[in-house]
């Protein structure tokens, strides 16, 4: 090989080379990683009252709250991560969070705010938004949640912090890329899955221009690992992921479709997130909102959901012992089917309220609830509305559920195995 | 940190061959270019309300990619004005950009995002138009990709996709534009 020959020759073998340097990881497709069944509790079957006790989390301070999520540390406490501020957008709006030990919840405390994500991640936050809160394999506490630079939410993005010693402490926030159009548009709604080798798989959902589920897999540190896509268009939002076997999970998702009839849509996977079946509807109404689900232990599948077509006056416990595809109302939550297509006037908006008032359980002063409410909801006709449901199952067998109370207030609600035989 | 330390240099140069475009009479002398290049990327940093410039653009518009940083830097320390790609590669890469963007709406079953991940497709892909411009002696363009693979590989930006080193929307809408002036003034 003469010399001139050899100075073209050798850049190609180092860019050869680089090439295969940079690649070299995605040359050996591990198999596909499996799902981590969640272990049954142990306690459900000892269980004998039937137990439904509620409670309100926050203090009327901020005015408005929305979007809560609740994780069961290792340690038996709770964790719940709710965002809060002026109105849902506001400019002050900050991620409040607060944990339950033996019953009674702590104070909320500030566990982000948009001056905090800013400095963390080195890039303007003007809002934040959702929070979802989860125990990873690794037993590290970590709170994923939204923030905005400019425009609504359809232009959202994801931070991740994390807590290596449940809550006490927190790492600085990182950003997640998720989005290849200026990292727009990626929200979180659902609680994850696991991955056998120590990943988490957490559902998101993608608003701007076309709406459609996602599955983030982050791995044990935190980085983006994929990005699954479980749609596309625009018909469906928030997935809810349930593992059945370590290979197989059914998803369940909000609509967003504008055509009727709405009903939450149901999609499922046998490779365990890699691919998604296309989307089909189940015959469980959707008013666009989100819901909760998860599976039991004898694979029904229990479900929260307004389980109305246009409205978030209604907030039921449903059960499904097809895999999603049919459902059945076990219990009403909250019920204001009476009020549906109706605004009641402030007068018979307060009667009912205060009536409301007297179920909560612990909560705080009636005459400052009532007044958040009627802030809220009241503009000047009033309305009604539980939503963002989210539902978790504790190592003791126990069920919490959270939800946004009439826009103003957290709402806890625990019940017990007993309970829920009771009504199935 | 690095990612930070790349997107003031990208932004520098951005801004500093924005202001020089825009007084063209100051480029002459290289001293004036890197003072000007560290004047703004000072600038980037300093603090206005207790936020800085960069922080916003970061916020906005997020990281640029590294082939982006790359042809900046060729831009910036280009004496005279060259073409550094050929009309033809500007359109082929304003489509492409187009189209990936697109596809990134989620409106259509494509998505070509995801095989940035882990697949070796892509890197390999990337590897061997780097060489094509390597050969055919367009040794920016071969840079800027190969800093790009080497950056994903070695995680210099908060992306772990290796699209977001490749591309960027800035990128994006330069090359359309450039390629929609360019008809405009032929036609």
């Amino acid at each position: 090989m003469n010399r001139a020959c050899l100075r073209r020759a050798l850049p190609l073998a180092l860019i050869a080379c680089l090439t295969l340097w940079a690649g070299w990881p995605g040359f050996f497709e591990l198999p596909p990683s499996r799902f981590v069944l969640p272990p049954h509790p142990v306690a459900a079957q000892a269980e004998e009252t039937p137990r439904l006790e509620s409670t309100l989390i926050n203090p009327p301070d901020p005015l408005s709250v929305h979007a809560a999520s609740i994780a069961a540390l290792p340690d038996g406490r709770l964790f719940a991560v709710w965002f809060g501020g002026l109105r849902e957008g506001s400019m002050d709006v900050k991620i409040y969070a607060a944990d339950n030990q033996n019953g009674a919840w702590s104070p909320q405390r500030v566990l982000a705010t948009t001056a905090q994500t800013t400095a963390d991640t080195g890039r303007f936050v003007r809002k934040l938004g959702n929070p979802v809160a989860f125990v990873t394999p690794q037993g590290e506490l970590w709170v994923v949640y939204v923030s905005v630079a400019l425009g609504g939410w359809a232009t959202s993005q994801l931070n991740l912090i994390t807590s290596p010693d449940l809550g006490k402490s927190w790492r600085p926030a990182r950003r997640l890329i998720t989005a290849p159009f200026l990292n727009l548009s990626t929200l979180v709604k659902g609680y994850p899955v696991f991955f056998e080798n120590g990943d988490t798989g957490l559902p998101v959902y993608f608003e701007l221009g076309g709406k459609q589920g996602e599955l983030l897999i982050l791995s044990p540190q935190g980085d983006v690992r994929r990005v699954t896509r479980m749609d596309y268009g625009s018909r469906s939002l928030q997935p809810i992921v349930m593992a059945e076997t370590p290979a197989r999970a059914v998803a369940l998702l909000r609509d967003s479709d504008d055509r009727p009839p709405h009903r939450v849509w149901r999609t499922e996977t046998t490779d365990a997130g890699r691919r998604w079946s296309p989307l089909a509807q189940t015959d469980l109404p959707n008013p666009n909102s989100a819901l909760a689900a998860l599976r039991l232990e004898d694979g029904k599948l229990l479900a929260v959901a307004n389980d109305v077509e246009n409205e978030r006056l209604r907030l039921s416990l449903l059960v499904s012992a097809d895999d999603g595809w049919h459902w059945r109302v076990l219990h009403r939550f909250e019920d204001k089917e009476d009020f549906l297509q109706q605004s009641p006037d402030a007068a018979a908006f307060r009667t009912r309220l205060t009536e409301d008032i007297q179920t909560l359980g612990r909560a705080p002063d009636p005459a400052e609830i009532i007044r958040n409410v009627e802030r809220n909801l009241c503009k000047p006709r009033c309305g009604w509305r539980y939503d963002y449901p989210y539902l978790i199952r504790a190592a003791d067998g126990d069920f919490h559920l959270v939800y946004t109370w009439n826009g103003s207030f957290i709402r806890h609600l625990r019940f017990n195995r007993a309970w829920l035989e009771e009504k199935l | 940190m690095i990612p930070a330390i790349l997107a003031t240099f990208a932004y520098g140069l951005a801004l500093t061959l924005f202001f020089f475009r825009c007084a063209p009479a100051l480029r002459a002398r290289p001293g004036r270019k890197a003072l000007a290049l560290a004047a703004v990327c000072a600038l980037l940093h300093l603090p206005v309300a207790g936020i800085t410039l960069l922080v916003l653009l970061r916020g906005a518009l997020g990281d640029l990619s590294l082939v982006s940083l790359v042809l900046l830097g060729v831009f910036f320390i280009q004496h005279r004005r060259q073409s550094i790609v050929t009309l033809l590669q500007v359109r082929i890469f304003a489509s492409l950009g187009l189209a990936f963007s697109l596809c990134g709406f989620g409106l259509l079953p494509l998505d070509p995002y995801e095989p940035g991940y882990d697949s070796a497709i892509l890197p390999c892909l990337v590897g061997g138009l780097a060489c094509l411009f390597w050969y055919r002696g367009n040794r920016a363009l071969s840079l800027a990709l190969l800093a790009a693979l080497s950056g994903w590989r070695l995680h210099w930006l908060d992306s772990t996709n290796l699209w977001d080193y490749l591309l960027d929307v800035p990128l994006i809408i330069a090359a359309l534009g450039h390629a929609v002036a360019t008809r405009a003034k032929t036609a």
